[in-house]
């Protein structure tokens, strides 16, 4: 199974303790009066309707080495911490989501910061979430060959794995029928996109 | 096999149902990559010799292996074209291979979404299913398993498609859950349960999710609810992996088998394996089966419900509130927006509602010159993504009836069926089609019944007609029809002696509250008072405006009062430590307290009148700034780091204040009695960098903390930033990173501020920046906003 797959639309959860959780918040201490709930939800609320969470993904034949992993079609993805993290995968799991640039756009055009904070974590949160559902749903599908999707995943950017690894994940995934687009630094655009790599391990 | 022979073999006995068919598949053979339907039909003896083992181990149905036969996964492969020969050669294949075993076609996901929640047309959904169980059937599949569904409108279409393909076949439902409890896309067990055997599943559990015992927590919660056999098709236990890095499920055959009669205790009674599973794991399930009996039927909780929220609807449930305030009768705003095709006043009264405590929403469009059924779809659509709480289908019209309930992923109250002609035979259709629970209106063709015994008659009337498509008192709820007491002053009593004769019947009572006191003065205190007494008989709902404070009040201290609070513990829970009235009386706030209310508040648009009405008073603007204006973003500040306020109020609050300090800026300025000079710093995100709502929150707090910001925006190169820093006499520079990658750019910053020996010092931060970075490179560190604040008065003192 080489094949990119397509999820138009990942129907994510409107993730409110992540947000407000995003957002400094803690549940036995904050306080919000009515008047201020109302307003933070209702914008968290405008603002999650203008997630588009879409995602792609394919799982790739693999090997692991220990200085890194190379994939089938020959590119080395470099990094210790992340080949150690895959032991004992014998493929592995691309994909990215994006949460489209509709509610970034209104973001910026938000007059007031505070709201703007919100927007940015409303979008920040359903990217994350749409990327736990995609794996979620992966999972469950890749059980039936016997394999295993790792929980733990891996982005470019973090770690030890260098961001020029979108630039990997923008060709293999075609991101650009995603909406998206790369600059120069190797930054994905709309920003609240996300591309990860997990292990795949074999039942039989 | 029929339904009725399906459901009397589950009542006489445990059903065994097989386990894991994939991993045996490729136990077999099966290659990665392939189309497994594809290789199974070219390779019948792989099932074959699966399915012998199965039903050797005492599995009384087995799976044909179609799980992926369908258009959407078929075409992954180039073989959609192929998906009715192919699903019933392989029915085929099963069914001459087990002429001692049933054998289900099995359904699973699309590995698409269906709307409203996702990209796939429900309708498209449900012919996508429709299609492959018509294949099924003409293989001679003995019933449909639907399995592995992740999503609950995915499975409600597959169940739709199943029954219009084969009405007559046993269907089942199984579902995945999450650790969470919930499914994929957030359907609680019990609403899943009930909106698919309102649907017509003939039996519904869960399969894969989780090992035996887990799944015997999630079969406990849906036994309340369950008028259909419950399936338990668990893994064998929670998969690890071993040393040698291979995906090992731990659980034997015989340590999965001793939890048959955990499963069945539970409420199970139909078992079998999934992943991890193996012909000696049902061998030992059917073994431990034998001595277990079919667990006891009992009586259902009959239930409203949408995909994570349930109500239940019953004569000794607490009373409660349905939201009215989604209809356009009376309301002129509303009926505009509706004829513009707009729904966001639809979702502010839904969340104004729930909020308030409404736990179930009425939806109605009913307005003339609109396009009903368009716009209950949209509205529909709008608040399914939006609002939790289950909603109640308002209408007459059977076309917008059926598109409404089809589109609805739970199981509905549908307002209304009334003993009319053209309902009972337009509507009731429609709505037990689709499962609906009913509010029955007894009135008929003539009008409406005088009195309670009339009205009664008419309520049997309605049940037996309801009865012929299956439904019973157990589903519906009867409209105690509530009259205006200003046309008919006997309509309060005659209501509440109908509401007295239906308790004693057994059957739930809802009411159009707000009916009673029309044309009345102070009808808030006639409706109030109504519904103090039609509670005292028994009333279980009313459809009423859940807005009103003392109504909610009264609900809550009806069930309290009742005994329907069990421990009055909502009751408490919402009253207790609340202040006596009296005491709760506060102080009117001076001028200064009011200003000071408004910060804290991050009422931008109130702080500038109240700064000016201070000046006019003849406070000094010095004083209105030092005395009043700073002492409540220091408060506001505090509040933030003790998180008693979260982020969107720190800013809030320091956005009010800038507004008050615009006011007296010019003030301060002309008469040269500025509170002190501002320091400047520099904001910037780095180089590469281009997040910067980090930045912008951080300068928007800096500035109302009394700081001159310059801010330089994002992907700003080193020297830039020190251009700027020499320019304008800078001491301080801020710098700003979301990703290790960049972070290198604050170095390079730091490091040419060095090189050019410059006097400046600087604060970092960013979400993967810490304390470490920031001493390594030579620079303060910075977590949130108002440490900035700190760290910047502590490093320009």
């Amino acid at each position: 199974m080489t094949d990119r797959s397509t999820v138009e639309h990942l129907p994510v959860l409107f993730p409110e303790k992540e947000i407000f959780y995003r957002l400094g918040g803690n549940v036995t201490k904050t306080v919000l009066p009515e008047k201020i709930r109302a307003e933070y939800r209702r914008t968290a609320l405008q603002a999650f309707e203008l997630c588009r969470p879409c995602g792609r993904w394919l799982v790739a034949t693999a090997q692991v080495r220990p200085d890194g992993v190379m994939l089938d079609d020959g590119f080395f993805v470099a990094g210790r911490d992340f080949a150690a993290r895959c032991a004992g995968a014998t493929r592995i799991w691309c994909a990215a989501v994006t949460v489209g640039s509709e509610v970034l756009s209104a973001r910026d055009r938000q007059e007031r910061v505070a709201l703007a904070a919100v927007y940015d974590a409303v979008a920040g949160e359903c990217a994350d979430a749409a990327m736990d559902m995609l794996q979620k749903q992966c999972m469950t599908t890749l059980r039936r060959n016997g394999w295993t999707l790792a929980v733990r995943r891996y982005s470019p950017g973090y770690g030890d794995m260098p961001l020029s690894v979108q630039r990997y994940f923008y060709d293999r995934l075609k991101l650009d029928e995603l909406g998206i687009s790369l600059n120069t630094n190797n930054f994905l655009i709309p920003e609240k996109s996300v591309t990860a790599f997990a292990g795949v391990t074999e039942e039989l | 096999m029929t339904r009725s022979e399906f459901r009397h073999l589950a009542a006489r006995k445990i059903l065994l149902l097989d386990g894991a068919t994939g991993t045996e598949l490729v136990k077999r053979g099966l290659p990665a990559g392939v189309c497994p339907e594809l290789w199974v039909a070219a390779h019948p003896e792989a099932i074959c010799d699966i399915h012998r083992a199965y039903i050797n181990a005492g599995s009384d149905i087995v799976y044909a292996p179609t799980f992926g036969g369908n258009r959407c996964k078929l075409a992954e492969f180039g073989l959609d074209g192929r998906l009715h020969e192919l699903v019933c050669e392989l029915v085929k294949i099963a069914k001459a291979n087990a002429p001692d075993a049933l054998v289900f076609g099995d359904i699973s996901s699309t590995g698409k979404f269906v709307e409203p929640f996702g990209e796939l047309p429900f309708d498209e959904a449900v012919a996508v299913f429709r299609e492959a169980a018509q294949a099924m059937v003409a293989g001679g599949a003995d019933g449909i398993a639907i399995e592995t569904m992740m999503d609950l409108q995915e499975a409600r279409a597959a169940l739709l498609g199943v029954r219009e393909a084969a009405p007559e076949l046993p269907v089942i439902v199984t579902m995945t859950f999450e650790p969470n409890g919930l499914s994929l896309t957030g359907a609680h067990p019990a609403a899943a349960l009930n909106a698919l055997q309102a649907l017509g599943a003939d039996a519904f559990g869960c399969n894969c999710s989780s090992g035996p015992q887990e799944m015997a927590q999630i079969i406990a919660q849906l036994r309340p609810y369950a008028k259909i056999p419950l399936i338990a098709k668990p893994n064998a236990g929670l998969p690890h992996l071993d040393r040698n890095g291979k995906t090992v499920f731990p659980m034997d055959a015989a340590e999965f088998g001793s939890y048959a009669a955990v499963l069945a205790d539970a409420g199970a009674s139909i078992l079998g394996g999934c992943c991890g599973t193996t012909p000696g794991h049902i061998a030992q399930l059917a073994e431990a089966a034998e001595t277990l009996a079919v667990p006891p039927g009992n009586t259902p909780v009959p239930l409203v419900s949408s995909v994570n929220k349930f109500v239940p609807v019953t004569v000794t449930a607490p009373f409660t509130v349905i939201g009215e305030r989604i209809n356009p009768t009376g309301k002129k705003a509303f009926q505009a927006e509706l004829r513009e095709g707009k729904t966001d006043m639809v979702l502010d009264f839904a969340l104004q509602q729930s909020a308030a405590g409404a736990a179930i929403l009425d939806v109605n469009m009913g307005l003339a010159g609109i396009d009903e059924k368009t716009m209950m779809l949209r509205s529909l659509t709008r608040l399914l993504k939006t609002v939790p709480a289950p909603l109640c289908i308002d209408s007459t019209d059977a076309a917008t009836v059926e598109a409404a309930l089809r589109l609805y992923p739970g199981r509905a109250l549908l307002n209304s069926i009334s003993a009319e002609k053209k309902r009972l035979t337009g509507v009731l259709p429609i709505a037990a089609k689709y499962g609906a629970m009913l509010i029955l209106l007894p009135l008929t063709d003539e009008g409406i019944p005088a009195t309670a015994a009339e009205r009664m008659a008419v309520t049997e009337t309605i049940l037996a007609e309801c009865r012929k498509y299956g439904y019973s008192e157990q589903d519906v709820c009867v409209d105690a029809l509530i009259m205006a007491v200003s046309a008919d002053p006997d309509a309060a009593n005659t209501a509440l002696e109908f509401i007295s004769m239906c308790h004693a019947r057994g059957i739930p009572t809802v009411c159009g509250l707000s009916n009673v006191s029309f044309g009345m003065p102070n009808r808030a205190l006639l409706n109030q008072t109504f519904l103090g007494m039609a509670m005292g008989r028994g009333l279980n709902l009313a459809i009423a405006n859940p807005l009103s404070g003392t109504l909610m009040e009264m609900a809550l201290a009806g069930n309290a009062l009742r005994g329907l609070d069990p421990k009055m513990a909502v009751f408490l829970d919402k009253f207790a430590g609340t202040l006596p009235e009296k005491t709760a009386v506060t102080a009117e706030k001076s001028p200064q307290e009011s200003l000071t209310a408004s910060v804290l508040l991050g009422d931008k648009d109130a702080v500038p009148g109240k700064v000016r009405a201070l000046l006019d008073s003849g406070m000094a603007p010095e004083a209105i700034l030092n005395d009043v204006l700073i002492p409540a973003i220091t408060e506001v500040g505090r509040k933030y780091e003790a998180k008693e306020f979260f982020l969107p109020q720190l800013i809030a609050g320091a956005e009010a204040m800038q507004s008050g300090t615009a006011v007296l800026e010019t003030l301060l300025c002309s008469g040269g009695t500025a509170a002190g000079t501002k320091q400047k710093m520099i904001l910037a995100t780095v180089k590469g960098d281009i997040h910067d709502i980090g930045k912008n929150i951080v300068a928007v707090v800096m500035r109302n903390y009394g700081f001159d910001v310059i801010d330089l925006g994002k992907d700003v190169p080193p020297e830039v930033i020190l251009d700027h820093a020499a320019a304008n006499q800078v001491k301080l520079i801020g710098l700003s990173a979301l990703m290790t990658t960049t972070m290198g750019a604050m170095r390079e910053t730091v490091a040419l501020a060095k090189q050019r020996n410059m006097d400046v010092k600087f604060i970092v931060g960013g979400a993967v920046v810490d304390q470490l970075f920031a001493d390594e490179i030579g620079a303060a560190y910075a977590g949130d906003p108002m440490s900035a604040v700190r760290c910047a008065r502590q490093l320009l003192d």
